[in-house]
């Protein structure tokens, strides 16, 4: 026995930096893992604690739905727990964990791309990768991926071994990303993400102004749900309507150039119709294409194209959406609004909240281009005319209307001072630009200062 | 069931804790419960053939036992074991025939019919190739010869034999034991030894550095090369050419390397397979090295029979042929293994026939060639050849073997090694540094063993700081190399 022991010992002592490895990737995901971690982990964190707030709206679904749900626009009472690549599977099991920790909510959007309900390779790669779910719920899914996943790519022979292996953080399953990361290298980069995640209420995808641009067309001509989707699509529904959830099923806008052919359009049909006569609660809506320039990608909408939706989706169903702002969703906003790239954009985010919007305005062109966009929104705008410039100033809500506002020249500056705020200097543009500052009248700061210039009919940003 | 499989990791110590426990008289049954297991885990169906092959191997054992004890005249047991070893024969390799060959025979004939205009309309068999059969079948057939020579008696209790037979470490993949080495050893009491066992978890150890480090690092850039051929020629052919016998080296070693720690952990040794095959000064010299199970097998079992080298020259040159064809299509029913055996086997037949005008100009010269330049140069000079036929190895046929060679001649990329070429070639920068590490390592053990000492004495004798920086170098490489693994021992296909 004594000299077993010993040999175990020794064995221990060779193995030692493969033991050290293996311990690392338990302790620090953070550290060193890609694809989504911060965001899965995010998720994870949030649906398996009782949360302070009570959440009336979620938003499930795969990359798509979590780049066009945007929390800050929507409702600060709805929070965006689509994950990229995901199915319906890995949704039922989000929402499962949700509900076992928190207050159901009254309203669920579900939103997928065709491509997750027809098939997946994302299960290994990225569901077990992430450990984003518990073990029972991984043997779940491996139990229904066996029986019903036929034909999918997540159907595997190496079933057994791959699941131990991830369920264990194998080195085989991470040490490519450890490699490529080395130790702790993407800590800070994934910490960031998973605040920045938090910040914007789970939507992390697309969170940029790029433009997708493509002239090839695009023709679906079927539409297919595998078995095991549709029976998760099903158990998400059953999953809703058990804890008096309205499910609202919404097909995502697609560029202008992806057609659907009419029998896509039959199918497509024929499977909602059949959902509904099972299930005469839900809804189901198909937004239409965009133009592309609201896409970062063919798939995901930018945020442009997310500001777009998530406006369009309140005012179809304004019940489901409180109108209170919080502190945190003003942050959010903030953080939106100092990303953008057009001032049309920074109009509509900042549009029915307590901003003050100043464009100075040494172009000429700023009444003829924003002038309808700033009354469609709702603005309450005041011309200031300065020796070589306009000053626009508009208000994006009532209360915004009735502040005192104060502008000022002063050799090459601009003195601005709203009600009983201090003085805010600003520099003189260049002659033909436009440049905007945008106020945060909640916490009464400056959310960003831009300078844009005319070029045919639009205004560019500077870099 | 892989040696580097997750399965098998978790395998082996149940194996091993269960082995040491149970009582010695259920040890050899749960020895073969566990063999059998792990052949199933792979097509438990095919176990049938295994079962066959032990029962009817198993059967002739006896039967010749009880024609040498029967009082029939000397000339009729000659012809009785004969009849008996000839049955035993065809029944196996009609076995071996039908599961590895017979599409590659219909092939042939369909080719040769098509020759003289002849159209042969038989479809392919839909035929899933036995793991192992290659190997599991010819180490019953040594065991028949055994007997049929009288150097061993035939065994009478099947359980042992069946173990024999499937025993797990070396069912699949080798090295094709002997019934004088392995059988005898299953009669031995076994008790849980902690110096075997350590020796044969260190060369598991140095089994998967092989594999995981080496081989299936090499195997990257081979099959980027191999897999698309004509967009590279040169050096970027000959570096894939290089790295693939490494590959197959390591690959085959290391399977063989696992098989023989595991055994050891067992309380079994197991036979050498390989004795460092490319530091051999002649092809002669490397088939004593290379694959010594199967090499020995065939010099036994066929080319021994078939004369050997007892009835002149032009007939042991035939013989050698013979053999060396065979042990081509042993391993895989394809043309190029088939060339790749005949070319060794004229490699050896010039080889021989050269030789005396060599050693004359030699003399003339006076060249000393026992002196290290001289060595290395036809160390060098037998890998070049070696090397030349892995290419028919490697490749899918014939022709392209012929064109990997003709595109490897068009060396106008001389500057690969310092323009970072090489990188392209599916191996980053960092994988490059990992390999040359570890083939210095294989280097620096082959040399050791080359010098006459045992490896694993020679560790011992080192201090356990320097130790302990080479099992943690070797467990850091195998580490960083799980990423690009997966793939399967090549040998298994054979």
């Amino acid at each position: 026995m004594k000299k077993i022991l010993g040999l175990a010992m020794k064995g221990i002592c060779v193995m030692l930096p493969m033991i050290l490895i293996w311990a690392y990737t338990w302790m620090n995901p953070l550290g060193f893992m890609t694809d989504g971690t911060p965001f899965d982990l995010w998720n994870k964190e949030k649906t398996n604690t009782k949360q302070e707030k009570y959440y009336e709206a979620v938003f499930l679904g795969d990359s798509t739905a979590n780049a066009a749900y945007v929390p800050e626009v929507l409702s600060d009472a709805s929070i965006n727990l689509s994950l990229g690549s995901i199915t319906p599977m890995e949704a039922y099991y989000i929402l499962q964990d949700w509900i076992e920790h928190n207050e159901a909510p009254k309203t669920c959007y579900i939103s997928f791309l065709d491509y997750h309900m027809k098939d997946t390779g994302t299960f290994w790669i990225r569901t077990m990768y992430t450990h984003r779910f518990r073990m029972d719920q991984n043997l779940e899914m491996l139990k229904e991926i066996l029986k019903y996943g036929e034909g999918t790519s997540i159907e595997t022979d190496h079933y057994v071994t791959d699941f131990i292996a991830y369920e264990l953080r194998l080195p085989n399953k991470y040490i490519t990303s450890l490699m490529n990361a080395g130790f702790n290298q993407r800590y800070e980069e994934n910490v960031k993400a998973r605040a920045l995640s938090a910040l914007h209420g789970g939507r992390y995808i697309a969170r940029g102004t790029q433009e997708y641009e493509t002239s090839k067309v695009i023709k679906f001509k079927n539409f297919e749900v595998h078995p095991l989707f549709d029976r998760y699509y099903r158990r998400l529904i059953e999953l809703c309507m058990e804890h008096d959830i309205q499910v609202r099923l919404v097909k995502l806008p697609l560029p202008e150039n992806e057609k659907f052919t009419e029998n896509y359009k039959e199918e497509f049909g024929n499977y909602y119709d059949r959902l509904k006569e099972d299930y005469p609660d839900i809804t189901v809506d198909w937004i239409p294409t965009y133009k592309q320039e609201y896409f970062a990608d063919r798939n995901h909408v930018n945020s442009h194209g997310a500001l777009r939706f998530s406006r369009e989706m309140k005012a179809r169903y304004p019940e489901d959406f409180t109108a209170e702002l919080t502190p945190s969703q003003i942050e959010a906003l903030n953080d939106s609004i100092a990303d953008e790239n057009q001032p049309e954009q920074i109009i509509q985010w900042a549009s029915g909240k307590d901003y003050t919007l100043f464009f100075q305005d040494t172009s000429g062109k700023f009444a003829s281009v924003y002038g309808e966009l700033l009354k469609s929104n709702s603005y309450t705008a005041k011309k200031i005319r300065l020796e070589k410039a306009n000053v626009y100033c508009a208000a994006a809500t009532d209360s915004g209307g009735e502040r005192e506002i104060l502008v000022q020249e002063k050799k090459d500056k601009i003195l601005i001072k709203q009600n009983d705020q201090e003085i805010r200097t600003w520099e003189k543009g260049s002659d033909g630009l436009l440049k905007v500052m945008v106020i945060d009248n909640y916490n009464n700061k400056v959310v960003c200062e831009k300078s844009f210039e005319y070029m045919g009919e639009t205004f560019c940003l500077i870099q | 069931m892989l040696f580097n499989s997750i399965e098998f990791l978790i395998f082996f110590p149940i194996v091993l804790l269960i082995y040491f426990v149970i009582p010695q008289k259920a040890k050899n049954l749960w020895l073969l419960a566990a063999s059998y297991y792990f052949y199933m885990c792979w097509n438990a169906k095919y176990i049938v053939l295994l079962l066959f092959s032990t029962l009817v191997t198993y059967m002739g054992g006896l039967c010749m036992e009880m024609v040498k004890q029967s009082r029939c005249t000397p000339a009729h047991k000659t012809a009785y074991k004969k009849l008996i070893v000839a049955g035993s024969f065809v029944l196996n390799l009609l076995l071996l025939f039908y599961f590895k060959y017979i599409n590659f025979a219909l092939d042939v004939l369909g080719r040769l019919l098509g020759a003289v205009h002849i159209e042969m309309n038989v479809p392919a068999f839909d035929i899933i190739l036995p793991v192992g059969i290659s190997f599991y079948i010819f180490q019953a057939l040594s065991y028949t010869m055994d007997v049929y020579r009288d150097e061993i008696y035939a065994e009478k209790n099947f359980f042992r034999y069946a173990l024999f037979v499937s025993f797990f470490p070396q069912l699949v993949a080798g090295p094709i034991e002997r019934s004088k080495n392995l059988l005898k050893q299953f009669s031995v009491h076994k008790k849980f030894d902690a110096a075997m066992a350590r020796d044969g978890l260190l060369l598991m150890l140095w089994g998967y550095f092989l594999k995981l480090v080496i081989a299936d690092r090499c195997a990257v850039l081979v099959n980027t090369v191999y897999g698309d051929f004509a967009a590279y020629h040169g050096f970027q052919i000959i570096t894939a050419n290089v790295l693939f016998a490494f590959q197959i080296y390591c690959d085959f070693m290391g399977y063989s390397i696992i098989a023989t720690g595991a055994a050891r952990v067992l309380g079994f040794r197991l036979m050498n397979n390989f004795e460092q095959p490319y530091l051999a000064q002649s092809v002669k010299q490397f088939w004593r090295r290379w694959h010594i199970s199967l090499s020995s097998w065939l010099r036994d079992y066929l080319y021994i029979p078939l004369g050997g080298n007892r009835k002149g020259r032009l007939k042991k040159y035939r013989n050698l042929l013979i053999t060396f064809l065979v042990s081509g299509l042993w391993h895989g029913a394809n043309i190029t293994f088939v060339i790749w055996g005949g070319l060794h086997g004229i490699y050896q037949i010039c080889e021989e026939l050269a030789a005396p005008y060599v050693d004359r100009c030699y003399k003339r010269f006076q060249i000393d060639t026992g002196n290290f330049s001289w060595r290395c140069i036809r160390i060098v000079k037998t890998f070049i050849l070696t090397d030349i036929a892995w290419v028919f190895f490697r490749a899918d046929t014939p022709m392209a073997a012929l064109r990997i060679l003709k595109r490897s001649a068009e060396l106008t990329n001389s500057g690969l090694l310092l323009t970072g070429g090489l990188y392209e070639l599916g191996l980053d920068e960092k994988n490059i540094a990992i390999l040359l590490i570890a083939l210095a390592a294989l280097l620096f053990s082959s040399l050791i063993k080359e010098s006459g000492r045992d490896t694993l004495e020679w560790l011992r004798r080192q201090s356990i700081v320097f130790r302990f920086v080479l099992y943690w170098g070797a467990v850091i490489l195998i580490t960083l190399s799980l990423d690009i693994t997966g793939q399967e021992f090549i040998y298994f296909q054979f």
